[in-house]
């Protein structure tokens, strides 16, 4: 009983709310904080996406920033484009960068290290060309506006709602997400890195799985540019510039690659380090470099990590001192599956 | 007396050197089957064709009268598991989990069902353990499932290895040298797993070097020497075979 409060109070999902009140609190009513928390969710869901083939089958895809504009960009475009209701640019910027996703997938030659890194680099490269060269369709440099705000049957959510749905949608996908891993699909997907032929012949040859992963990590990382399109009401290309593809990569390593609640929050802790902490404004982003390398020297599973192996140790002093009748369980891993 | 598996005339070559050169073996239902060789004589090799891991030049692989072919994992859906010489668990994974992948393989078949399945389990997680996984597990003597299998000792990870092609009652089980490394408890819980296999009229192929645990154990052995079958008998007949007992003093004596 015990140990399950203690295991709740320090698992991931705890984490991530005091996060969001923490986030409220500090966003209040200034709106240039209330910026800084909209981008960090923004940025909590291209870290979730890249969670997907990152910590499953151990991918490195760096398109993120092409997922990331094509949500923002669909949304705008749609608002401006068509009359129809300005939502339907979700399913569609979803449905678009999925296909991409896959498609880039399927031409890459191998779906690891260099090749894909590679690969996924030009991709969000392309996609900015695209945006800046594009101008009557996207703004080009100058950016576009005028995005209609979504419609929730006959419902306009209104700012501060749209954040609480944001987040909502992303808690939603964070639970779905740590569920996933321990069904025998997630197992099957985790058995790729270290097993590959004993997932190829439990039905998951190791491309499947990685396509699999990649593509919906891309529209997980789509819905952040949807998000993040809604509430500033229009898109800037400097947005999308590829070094997004590389602060989102610190997020989930430097979270936790043990539970999608790790990314968002690496999402939280990177967005302080690079902007709102502005005490550190000058050398931020070097601050910002040397604090992730002590972190990952320190807590190489991750700052989540760090926290599951407290919380056990806290838990093992408490049954010692309870006496050694208690039958030893194992809690090191999080991700266990409870035996019967 | 039909036979469960008929390997007919399989090559394979890499790059010229014919390591396979028409093997041609029959295992019977509820026959537990050895399979000795030199190191290097192509055992292996010969597993992960059945399997679908590796591809044969030429011949043919049936299955209860129909041609064996496709991916691994379509060959798992056809009764086949097997283990590899070279333990392939997943160190990130428990016990439990690593075992439950031999469930998937039999069970995950086609899209539709495999986003049923994960909707499902992501709906209505449930928190216990597969009672298959548990009795695989007790099989080969593994308790604590929970444990990260990285933790494990090599003759553990082989124990794991073991439980997860047993897990999903396979027709026909492949074990490429099972018992190096598992220690007394863990060979004798394999061998008893596989004798129980063995009642309820399943078959195995087992490769192992220790010819004195292969002919303690099956009911028919084959050797493979310089890419075929030279013999195959009954360890009976093993003794009397001049063949057997030249190729196998020899290796003793290598
Ligand atoms: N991928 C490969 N490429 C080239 N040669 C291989 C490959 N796999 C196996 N061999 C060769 O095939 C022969 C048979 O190997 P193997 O099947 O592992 O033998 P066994 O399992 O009987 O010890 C060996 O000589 C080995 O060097
Ligand atoms: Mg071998």
């Amino acid at each position: 009983m015990i140990d399950r409060l203690r295991r709740a109070a320090f698992s991931g999902s705890s984490v991530a709310l005091v996060l969001v009140v923490l986030g409220l609190l500090y966003a209040g009513s200034s709106a240039y904080r209330q910026e800084l928390a909209i981008l960090a969710l923004t940025y909590a869901f291209l870290a979730v996406g890249m969670y997907l083939p990152l910590a499953l089958t151990g991918q490195l895809s760096l398109a993120y920033n092409a997922y990331f504009a094509i949500g923002a960009y669909a949304v705008v475009i749609w608002s401006n484009e068509t009359t129809s209701a300005s939502l339907y640019a979700v399913p569609v910027a979803v449905a678009v960068s999925m296909a991409a996703a896959l498609a880039l997938g399927l031409a890459t030659v191998r779906l690891t290290g260099f090749h894909l890194a590679v690969s996924t680099l030009l991709f969000g490269i392309a996609v900015r060309q695209w945006i800046l060269s594009e101008d009557e369709l996207t703004g080009g440099v100058l950016g576009l506006g005028g995005v209609r705000p979504p419609e929730l049957f006959g419902w306009v959510p209104d700012r501060d709602a749209m954040v609480v749905l944001g987040a909502l949608a992303l808690w939603t996908i964070c639970v779905a997400i740590g569920r996933a891993r321990r069904t025998s699909v997630g197992v099957a997907l985790r058995a790729q890195q270290d097993a590959p032929a004993a997932a190829a012949a439990a039905g998951f040859p190791p491309r499947v799985s990685s396509l699999l992963t990649l593509t919906v990590g891309a529209g997980v990382a789509t819905l952040g540019g949807c998000f993040f399109a809604y509430l500033n009401g229009f898109v800037l290309p400097d947005s999308f510039t590829v070094s997004v593809a590389f602060l989102v990569l610190f997020m989930p390593v430097l979270g936790g690659l043990r539970t999608p609640w790790g990314a968002f929050l690496g999402a939280v802790l990177v967005i302080c380090f690079t902007e709102a902490f502005t005490f550190l404004k000058g050398p931020g982003a070097l601050t910002f470099g040397a604090l992730t390398l002590l972190a990952l020297a320190l807590a190489p599973a991750g700052l989540l990590g760090l926290l599951a192996a407290g919380s056990d140790r806290i838990g093992e002093r408490l049954r010692r001192r309870r006496g050694p009748a208690q039958p030893a369980d194992h809690p090191t891993d999080e991700k266990k599956v409870v035996s019967a | 007396m039909t036979a469960l598996l008929e390997v007919r005339g399989v090559t394979k070559s890499y790059g010229g050197v014919e390591v396979l050169r028409g093997v041609d073996l029959v295992v019977t239902p509820g026959e537990i089957h050895g399979l000795i060789g030199a190191n290097g004589a192509g055992k292996s090799t010969l597993i992960d064709i059945l399997c679908g891991q590796n591809r044969q030049d030429a011949g043919e692989i049936v299955l209860r009268d129909r041609t064996l072919t496709g991916s691994p994992g379509r060959r798992s859906r056809s009764g086949l598991a097997r283990t590899f010489q070279q333990p392939q668990v997943s160190a990130a994974l428990t016990v439990a989990e690593n075992i439950s992948l031999g469930l998937a393989g039999q069970e995950l078949a086609g899209l539709p069902r495999i986003l049923g399945r994960l909707a499902r389990d992501i709906l209505t997680p449930h928190r216990s353990v597969d009672p298959r996984v548990v009795a695989a597990a007790e099989a080969v003597g593994l308790d604590r499932l929970d444990r990260l299998v990285g933790s494990l000792s090599f003759g553990e990870m082989r124990l794991v290895e073991v439980a997860r092609a047993l897990v999903g009652s396979p027709s026909l089980m492949l074990l490429d040298e099972p018992f190096p490394g598992v220690g007394d408890r863990g060979l004798d819980a394999t061998l008893a797993a596989l004798r129980r296999l063995r009642a309820a009229e399943h078959s195995v192929l087992l490769v192992d070097h220790n010819v004195d645990v292969v002919l303690g154990l099956v009911d028919r052995v084959s050797l493979l020497v310089k890419g075929v079958i030279a013999f195959v008998g009954t360890p009976a007949e093993c003794q009397r075979s001049e063949v057997f007992r030249s190729v196998y003093l020899g290796e003793r004596v290598r």
